[in-house]
């Protein structure tokens, strides 16, 4: 899939991190963006927006990125349990990264992105590719 | 407007680096201006939690400088703030607090650098 027809949805509930993760996104030409604060946020609106990309942070609250992937996995709809997720973290400790793996992501990026790696996972993950973690 | 501070050299903003993460400055203006208010809110916050024995909120706030102060700052303060921010996910508030009270001015000082570097682009604006 070309990655600027994708639509893409982050989850991140700093606001500098948000800010600036969908300028870089808009810098890869993908303008088909919505952004939530958390998962609970987000899981309700997965469903109906079907982006074909996730990017989630980890730590958040109400609903953290890990819990939101969960619950998101285990949708009826297979369209919606198989979207491709990467997550973004400035945690990068082994714990945190062994709790992210066993839900089948396509990548995990330490905060903030460089422009160059967010491209590279994208491009990965939109192939369908997972675990590069 | 210049990239760099002319009146005095920031200590802790990179601008030339900020520009080539963010990619053209008025994002980077728009960025910094919500770096500021955080850092004006979140510094007093972290302090105000540390003195009340409650870490984990202010672990919250360290994690969070942590994740987006390398777009804009030097190696020398971000590495700083992720020691510290490391010692607040196991330590106790009493061994956090003298940690950011050492780090503490070195945030005032980037809030500083971040507040007149707005000002030089307002008023050139």
């Amino acid at each position: 899939m070309d990655i600027k027809r994708a639509r893409v949805v982050l989850v991140e509930d700093e606001k500098i991190m948000s800010a600036f993760v969908l300028g870089q996104l808009r810098r890869l030409g993908i303008l088909d963006l919505y952004a939530f604060e958390d998962g609970t946020e987000a899981i309700r609106e997965v469903g109906k927006l079907k982006p074909d990309l996730i990017l989630t942070d980890v730590h958040m609250q109400p609903m953290g990125g890990v819990e939101f992937v969960r619950e998101l996995r285990k949708a009826a709809d297979a369209h919606i349990s198989r979207i491709p997720v990467i997550f973004l973290s400035a945690d990068s400790t082994s714990e945190t990264v062994g709790q992210v793996l066993p839900l089948g992501v396509s990548g995990y990026i330490v905060k903030p992105p460089t422009l160059n790696a967010l491209g590279k996972k994208i491009e990965h993950a939109l192939r369908g590719a997972t675990s590069s973690v | 407007m210049p990239l760099t501070n002319t009146s005095a050299a920031p200590d802790y903003l990179d601008l030339e680096a900020a520009i080539a993460q963010i990619g053209d400055l008025p994002s980077v203006l728009g960025i910094l201006a919500m770096v500021e208010e955080t850092l004006r809110r979140d510094i007093p916050c972290i302090e105000d939690f540390l003195a009340e024995g409650n870490v984990l909120p202010a672990a919250r706030l360290l994690h969070s400088f942590k994740g987006f102060m390398p777009i804009f700052c030097r190696a020398d303060i971000c590495g700083h703030v992720s020691r510290v921010e490391a010692l607040s996910k196991t330590g106790t508030a009493t061994e956090v607090s003298p940690a950011f009270d050492a780090l503490k001015p070195e945030l005032e000082l980037l809030l500083t650098e971040v507040t007149n570097y707005l000002k030089q682009g307002s008023a050139g604006s």
